[in-house]
C-alpha cells in the first residue's frame, strides 16, 4: 500500500535528527509559508470530510520537509517548531503513529489532548515576485508571479507573452535562459 | 535513526496505554462545548470487514479533529444485535443464537478496538441484552399508550424463505425481500402496527435537515404525498347499507372522461357487486390475483386483465352509467382501492379500455388537438372539452371548479392522500424483543405492566422457522396470568422488528447505565440532538426514516424536546468488491484483521480514507 510507504518516510523524517547549517532566510520564509498552507488546506479538508485531499496535502508537506531537511538551511527551532504542527495534523488520521512520534520527540503526552494548530491567514498567501523578461537580453517586459513557479512555467509564460511574440515575430528560439525567480532570457536568431 | 516503524508494536503499545489512562472517557461535566459524532452502529455479522472500516476510520479521524478543535466529542459504539442471521447461523450451525452473537460481539469488539478509535467503551450498547430490549418494551408499551401501536388482520408481505413478515420498507426491487431476494407474497395476518401514517405530513418537513438531497428525496418518495379530490360514485343498485363508493383521483378535471370503473379484486363491495351471472368467474379471477406480487400487478407494459362484475355506478357530475370491472392493478391499499377510469388521459386506463373494447372519450385538450382520440393517452394540462359546462376552461381552472362544484353538491371533496402505510412491527421469529403484551380471554388485549419489564426472551425455545413464531411453542412463556384480572392469559409470540431497536440506540448511549428509565433527561438534554451522523445511505426509508418518526413520537409524548434526532447527516460511499456491495449476506468481504497485523492499523485508516472522496465510496 502506498500509504504504508508514506508512513514509513513520514516515521523517518520525524526520527531523523535535524542537524541544522546555515540559515537561508528565503527557505525559512517558504517552510513558514507552507507550513500555514497545509494547516489551512487540512482544516478545510477535514470540515468538507475530504479526507483523500487531506492526506495529499500532508503527503506534499512532508516530502517538502524531506528536502529541507536534506538541505538544513533553517534553524533548529523552526524545524522542531513545524514537527510539531505537522504530527498534529497528522494525528487525526494516524492516531498511533502520531502518538508515537510525539513521544519519541520528547513532547508531554498526549498528542491527542493537543489543541488543533491554527495559521495566519497572511502567511498562508501565496508570495509573489517579478520575473523580467528580456529579448536577447534586452528587457522588453515584467510579469508579477506566484513565487512557487518553476523553470517549466516561467518559461511557457515568457513566451506566452504579447510583447515577447511580437519580438520573436516568426524567428527562431535557440534558447532560453531561466535564472530563478527573477528572469527569463529568450534567445532568437537575429 | 532511532529504529523501523514497527507499527504492529506501537499500535498496540498506545492502545494499550490509552486505555489504561482513560485518556478517551467521556465526561458530561467536561467544560467544553459538546459535539455528538455518531456513527451507524454495525450489526453482529461476526467480522469488521474493510467496509466497517471505511465507515468507521474517516469518522474517527473527523470526531479526532473536533476533539483537538476543543469540543467534548461523543463518539460511541455499540452493536446492533438482534435480527434474523444469528437465528439462521443457530439452525444451521446448531448454535444459539445468543451465544453466537455474543461471540460475534467479543470477536468485532477487539476489531474495532484495533481502529484506535476514540470510542468510550464504558457507553457501548447491545440491543440484545434485558437491559436494553427491556427499554425497547418500554417504548413499545409508551406507543401503545399513546394511541400508536395497533393490531389488526392485514394483509402483509411474507417471505417464504424467511419465514416471516416483512414491512413494506424491507421489501425492495422487484418486490423482493430485502435479507435473502426471495420473491415477496402476501398473506392475511393478525398483525402489530406503528401508526407512522399519522406523521406522513411532518416526515415530508426536511427544511431543518443539512442531509443529502437523494436521501431526502427517497423519502418523500416514499410518502407518496398525492393531491386531489375524494367523489362519492352511486350505486345504481342500492344495497341495505352502502349506496355509493369513493374513489380518489388526483385529476378531478377529467371526470367527464371517465368511461368505465375499476375497484381493486380485493375491495370489500366485489361480492355485493358481482351479478350472479358473472359470480365464477369473478371469484376465479380475484384468487389468480392473490398469486401475484403487488410489484407484478402495477408492472409498467403488464397485459391487462380483468373481469366484468355485472354491475354499474352513477357518474355524479353527468348522470352517466359505468360498468364495474375489476383489475389486477388497482391495489386495495393505494386511495380507497376504486378508481374512476378516465382511459383518454391515463396510460394503464387506456390499455384496459383497448383490451375489453370500452369506450375512450377525450375531455382535456392538448394544445394541438385535432379533434380525434389519440393514440396515447394525454395526462398533461389542457383544454376541457366534452365537459359540459366546463368545456372551455384550462385544466387547471376545470380542477378548481369540478371541486367547488363536488364540495358543493356534497358529492367529494378536496383531499390529500399518501402512499405510506403503517410500519408493521411484529416479526414471527425468535430473537428480537418479545413484544409486551397479553392476551386475556375475559381482559382482551392487555400491555404489560411497567414493572414486569423486560419479558425476557425465554433461552430454550425451539427456534425453527414454522412460519409462525417459535415462541408460540415454549409453553413457559406463553402461559402466564393475566396483569388485570389475574386469570390465565396468553403471551404475545410475535417479536419486534429490530429497526424499533435502532430507532434509540443513539438516546441510550448518553447513559448507558442507568436502570430506572431508558435514558437520563438530562444527559440527553446535554447531547442531543446528534451533530454530525454519518452512515451508509442503504437506510434511507427504514432506519433513517423509522428513527425519525420514532423521534417526532417522543417529543409528543413529551419525553424529549427535539423532533428531528440528526440534524446533519453524511452518508459516505460504498465500498465495491467483486462487482457487487461488500457486505457478510452476499460473501464478498475482504477481511480487515491480515492487513492490521502486516501493515498496521494506522495503514488501513489512511488507505480507507485515500481511496476517494467519502462520499463516493471505492473498489
Amino acid at each position: 500500500m502506498g500509504i504504508s510507504r508514506w508512513l514509513n518516510r513520514v516515521w523517518n523524517l520525524v526520527t531523523t535528527d535535524y542537524t541544522g547549517g546555515v540559515v537561508d532566510p528565503v527557505t525559512e520564509k517558504e517552510l513558514r509559508h507552507l507550513t500555514h498552507r497545509t494547516i489551512k488546506e487540512v482544516t478545510a479538508d477535514l470540515e468538507r470530510f475530504r479526507f483523500n485531499t487531506m492526506l495529499s496535502s500532508l503527503m506534499e508537506f512532508s516530502n517538502y520537509l524531506s528536502r529541507v531537511q536534506g538541505r538544513g538551511t533553517v534553524s533548529g527551532s523552526l524545524w522542531r517548531q513545524t514537527m510539531e504542527s505537522f504530527l498534529l495534523l497528522l494525528a487525526p488520521a494516524a492516531p498511533h503513529l502520531a502518538e508515537e512520534l510525539w513521544n519519541v520527540t520528547a513532547r508531554p503526552y498526549s498528542i491527542h489532548n493537543q489543541p488543533w494548530p491554527s495559521y495566519d491567514e497572511e502567511l498562508t498567501k501565496e508570495e509573489e515576485v517579478t520575473v523580467v523578461i528580456q529579448v536577447n537580453g534586452k528587457v522588453r517586459d515584467k510579469v508579477i508571479v506566484p513565487a512557487s513557479i518553476n523553470e517549466a512555467e516561467a518559461k511557457e509564460l515568457a513566451l506566452g507573452r504579447d510583447r515577447v511574440r511580437a519580438y520573436i515575430n516568426g524567428r527562431k528560439v535557440e534558447r532560453l535562459i531561466y535564472v530563478p525567480k527573477r528572469v527569463v532570457n529568450v534567445v532568437i536568431t537575429a | 535513526m532511532t529504529q523501523k516503524y514497527d507499527p504492529h508494536q506501537i499500535e498496540v503499545k498506545w492502545q494499550r496505554r490509552w486505555a489504561a489512562d482513560r485518556l478517551y472517557k467521556v465526561r458530561r461535566d467536561n467544560k467544553r462545548p459538546k459535539f455528538y459524532a455518531l456513527t451507524m452502529f454495525p450489526y453482529t455479522s461476526g467480522d469488521l470487514h474493510i467496509g466497517h472500516w471505511y465507515a468507521m476510520a474517516p469518522a474517527d479521524t473527523y470526531a479526532r479533529y473536533q476533539r483537538m478543535q476543543g469540543y467534548n466529542v461523543l463518539h460511541p459504539m455499540g452493536f446492533d444485535a438482534f435480527g434474523l442471521p444469528a437465528e439462521n447461523a443457530a439452525i444451521g450451525h446448531g448454535i444459539h443464537p445468543y451465544d453466537w452473537t455474543m461471540k460475534n460481539i467479543k470477536n468485532m469488539r477487539r476489531q474495532l478496538k484495533s481502529i484506535g478509535a476514540i470510542y468510550d467503551w464504558d457507553r457501548e450498547v447491545i440491543t440484545c441484552l434485558p437491559g436494553y430490549y427491556k427499554w425497547t418494551q418500554w417504548f413499545f408499551l409508551k406507543f401503545y399508550h399513546a394511541g400508536l401501536a395497533y393490531r389488526t388482520k392485514a394483509p402483509v408481505n411474507w417471505c417464504p424463505r424467511c419465514q416471516t413478515v416483512l414491512a413494506n420498507e424491507q421489501v425492495v426491487g422487484e418486490g423482493a425481500c430485502e435479507r435473502c431476494s426471495t420473491p415477496v407474497t402476501k398473506k392475511e395476518l393478525e398483525q402489530w402496527f406503528f401508526r407512522i401514517t399519522k406523521y406522513a405530513e411532518q416526515l415530508l418537513d426536511h427544511s431543518h435537515l443539512n442531509w443529502p438531497e437523494r436521501i431526502k428525496t427517497m423519502q418523500t418518495n416514499w410518502v407518496g404525498k398525492s393531491e386531489g379530490a375524494e367523489i362519492s360514485f352511486r350505486l345504481e343498485h342500492d344495497g341495505a347499507q352502502q349506496k355509493e363508493i369513493r374513489v380518489f383521483t388526483t385529476r378531478p378535471d377529467t371526470i367527464f372522461g371517465a368511461t368505465f370503473f375499476l375497484l381493486a379484486p380485493e375491495h370489500p363491495l366485489v361480492p355485493r357487486l358481482t351479478a350472479q351471472e358473472q359470480r365464477m368467474q369473478v371469484e376465479e379471477y380475484v384468487a389468480w390475483c392473490r398469486r401475484q406480487s403487488e410489484y407484478e400487478r402495477v408492472a409498467a407494459g403488464r397485459e391487462k386483465t380483468g373481469v366484468f362484475l355485472g354491475s354499474y355506478v352513477v357518474n355524479p357530475v353527468n348522470g352517466e352509467r359505468l360498468p364495474v370491472w375489476i383489475a389486477d392493478y388497482v391495489l386495495p391499499t393505494y386511495g380507497t382501492g376504486a378508481v374512476m377510469a378516465v382511459p383518454a388521459h391515463d396510460e394503464r386506463d387506456l390499455a384496459f379500455a383497448r383490451k375489453f373494447n370500452l369506450p375512450v372519450r377525450t375531455v382535456i385538450a392538448p394544445p394541438d388537438w385535432t379533434g380525434e382520440v389519440s393514440a396515447e393517452a394525454y395526462a398533461g394540462p389542457g383544454t376541457m372539452v366534452n365537459s359540459g359546462e366546463f368545456s372551455g376552461l384550462s385544466s387547471e381552472q376545470g380542477y378548481e371548479s369540478i371541486c367547488a362544484l363536488l364540495e358543493q353538491k356534497r358529492w367529494g371533496k378536496r383531499t390529500v392522500i399518501y402512499r405510506l402505510r403503517d410500519w408493521l412491527i411484529s416479526r414471527q421469529r425468535y430473537w428480537g424483543a418479545p413484544i409486551p403484551i397479553v392476551y386475556c380471554d375475559k381482559c382482551g388485549i392487555v400491555p404489560v405492566p411497567e414493572k414486569d419489564l423486560p419479558v425476557l426472551l425465554p433461552r430454550d425455545a425451539e427456534f425453527r422457522p414454522t412460519g409462525e413464531s417459535p415462541l408460540k411453542y415454549c409453553e413457559s412463556f406463553v402461559n402466564t396470568t393475566c396483569p388485570e384480572c389475574s386469570g390465565p392469559a396468553r403471551r404475545e409470540t410475535d417479536t419486534m422488528d429490530t429497526f424499533m431497536c435502532s430507532s434509540w440506540y443513539f438516546l441510550r448511549y448518553t447513559s448507558p447505565e442507568t436502570s430506572i428509565a431508558p435514558f437520563g433527561e438530562t444527559k440527553v438534554k446535554k447531547w442531543l440532538p446528534v451533530d454530525l451522523y454519518t452512515g451508509g445511505a442503504e437506510h434511507a426509508v427504514m432506519h433513517l426514516f423509522y428513527t425519525r418518526f420514532f423521534t417526532k413520537a417522543l417529543k409528543d409524548m413529551g419525553l424529549v424536546e427535539f423532533d428531528e434526532p440528526f440534524p446533519r447527516l453524511f452518508n459516505q460511499g460504498t465500498i465495491i468488491y467483486r462487482g457487487d456491495k461488500m457486505s457478510k449476506s452476499r460473501g464478498n468481504v475482504v477481511g480487515s484483521d491480515k492487513y492490521v497485523t502486516s501493515l498496521g492499523a494506522d495503514s488501513v485508516r489512511g488507505y480507507v480514507m485515500f481511496l476517494g472522496p467519502w462520499d463516493l465510496g471505492g473498489e
